[in-house]
């Protein structure tokens, strides 16, 4: 990618990330604070070290982006992480939750409709295309195999991929986590090219 | 007292979403995706429908549409967090009659049932 592209990129996802952070923050009833914003070319094999490691055990919310192009969203917590997260969604006392129960998991799985489809409507907003979220997955396994997933779709066509990498806090609770935006090649054409056009 | 039917994939979220309707004094038809919404319409006639559009089988967008060929007079909402311009121009376009954008508080709950029952 050329340097205003990644420039262009880089501005898009912030912008997306920004009201996935809105969302987040509606939804649990907390301000986020973004600690970190990182956008990186990195080799597809070594996404997991940015998690922990491929062997820390993890719990993965997943949503593929569909319509104009495709493309992996992730978010990725250690488990107490996520179950800390579930007590502020079902409006619980902290250490709650000690195990991923199914209204856990579709708790989780909701949180991760709303960041994913605010992520969207922004670029989607921003530059006319129709960009969807799938319904989300969540999985609970080690991160190297969460993120298998997403890593085996990119090496088909790359051996690199553009990582957005954002850390995230509450005020008052200590809670972090990381998005992933991992986006095809085909996505990023689209909407490169979709947004040059739009500026244009 | 309405019927109101929620169809949303999440268990959590229907789960909300009942708990605050059945407070109100409404009677809840639950459906996990678009496909068990429409079939559950075409079952019990509910006086409402608040559609979540990110749902598996049958995406929201394709519910309301088949909802609406059933029952032009429907009274149909999206409840969703799928705020695009051109995402809430298909709705209304089908036929919904408000847009309630995920996550919600329950008072513009009540607002978008009030509007479809009134």
């Amino acid at each position: 990618m050329t340097d205003p592209a990644m420039q262009k990129w880089a501005d898009l996802v912030s912008l997306g990330t920004a009201n996935a952070m809105t969302g987040l923050s509606q939804m649990i009833g907390q301000a986020i604070e973004v600690r970190e914003f990182e956008l990186e070319q990195v080799p597809v094999a070594s996404i997991s070290q940015y998690v922990g490691g491929a062997e820390a055990q993890s719990v993965g919310i997943y949503l593929t982006v569909t319509g104009a192009a495709d493309g992996h969203l992730m978010l990725i917590y250690e488990p107490h992480i996520a179950f800390a997260f579930v007590d502020l969604l079902m409006m619980q006392a902290p250490d709650t939750t000690t195990e991923m129960t199914p209204m856990a998991a579709s708790a989780l799985g909701e949180m991760g409709n709303v960041i994913g489809a605010f992520f969207l409507n922004a670029i989607a907003d921003a530059t006319g295309l129709s960009l969807r979220p799938s319904p989300p997955t969540v999985m609970t396994d080690m991160a190297g195999a969460l993120l298998d997933v997403v890593t085996a779709d990119i090496l088909l066509y790359s051996d690199d991929t553009y990582l957005a990498d954002t850390t995230f806090a509450t005020a008052d609770r200590d809670i972090s986590g990381a998005f992933f935006v991992i986006p095809s090649q085909g996505l990023l054409e689209a909407i490169l090219s979709n947004e040059i056009a739009s500026a244009a | 007292m309405a019927k109101v039917l929620i169809a949303d994939d999440a268990a959590f979220m229907r789960m909300k979403s009942a708990q605050l309707l059945k407070e109100l004094g409404h009677e809840v038809i639950e459906a996990e995706n678009g496909e068990e919404a429409v079939s559950l319409f075409s079952e019990h006639s509910p006086d409402a429908v608040l559609l979540d559009i990110t749902m598996p089988v049958m995406d929201g967008l394709d519910a309301l549409k088949a909802i609406m060929a059933k029952d032009p007079k429907a009274k149909v909402a999206m409840v969703t967090a799928m705020g695009q311009q051109q995402v809430i121009m298909e709705a209304i376009k089908a036929g919904a009659k408000d847009f309630v954008v995920k996550p919600f508080d329950a008072s513009r709950i009540e607002e978008a049932l009030w509007k479809l029952v009134k």
